[in-house]
């Protein structure tokens, strides 16, 4: 991936987490594994770009609109694409503010996204925010 | 620049290859001597570490107390100038317990020296990863 295509995915990355989410569908393939770790409600492996994309919408919810991500630093080669971003949100009187590194992993031809890994800097903070 | 030609790609799939063969005094002709080290998690080996030497006993005791099995089996390292992602599965057994998870290293160097001036380990799951090292 280019430096200029780097910069349409930054752009575009920082805007389906501000909720724009029908952006990814582009990006995704159809059949794409987005994995969301850890002990909370929200976690489990997504299948399929319909369900990431609801997922989304639910994170919005979930935050009355809050959630944002900033990216930080942004590499790719044909493989993979490395993302160090800053995410924030708000929701029941908590806030949800810290570091994520996401690795999305391309499929060979037409670069699209099969499978997404999500590592946070402080897991404890992010299942407390998301706990009902 | 292709991927093999990055210098620090070339630096961090050293570090790793000398990591994985026990020749940790090495390490410091590509880690700076005030260089900090990040572990999340909240275990025997987690927290912030400053400095080389704290760095090398931290990667001793890893090994030590896994036997020598712990390392971090490389997939991809994608890199700019001065900072790079490591792109890993961790694997390790200690006590009966099987580590083998995808794992992140990120790294920032120093423009003029090239050596590495903060590291910071990412974990898929921290609970696992607690439970492993604390065993």
């Amino acid at each position: 991936m280019n430096q200029l295509n780097l910069n349409a995915a930054r752009i575009a990355i920082e805007l389906f987490h501000s909720g724009r989410v029908e952006l990814m569908r582009q990006m995704l393939a159809e059949d794409v594994v987005w994995k969301v770790p850890h002990r909370n409600p929200l976690a489990t492996d997504i299948i399929g770009v319909d369900n990431v994309l609801e997922f989304f919408r639910r994170v919005q919810r979930e935050t009355n609109g809050t959630f944002r991500g900033e990216v930080l630093q942004i590499a790719a080669n044909d493989e993979a694409v490395f993302c160090l971003m800053r995410v924030h949100g708000e929701r029941a009187g908590k806030t949800l503010d810290q570091k994520v590194v996401n690795v999305w992993r391309l499929r060979p031809g037409d670069n699209k996204v099969i499978e997404r890994e999500l590592f946070m800097e402080d897991q404890p903070a992010s299942d407390e925010f998301w706990a009902y | 620049m292709s991927a093999s030609d990055n210098p620090l790609v070339k630096l961090l799939q050293l570090g790793h290859t000398r990591f994985g063969t026990a020749h940790l005094e090495r390490l410091r002709e590509g880690i700076a001597d005030d260089v900090v080290w990040y572990t999340p998690g909240d275990h025997p080996l987690s927290g912030k570490i400053v400095g080389i030497d704290g760095v090398l006993e931290w990667l001793r005791q890893s090994a030590e107390v896994t036997n020598g099995t712990f390392r971090a089996d490389i997939h991809r390292i994608l890199a700019e100038d001065t900072w790079a992602a490591v792109i890993s599965t961790y694997r390790g057994e200690r006590k009966g317990i099987v580590l083998e998870m995808p794992g992140v290293q990120t790294f920032r160097t120093d423009p003029v020296t090239n050596k590495v001036v903060e590291a910071r380990i990412w974990v898929y799951d921290d609970v696992f990863v607690n439970k492993f090292w604390s065993a």
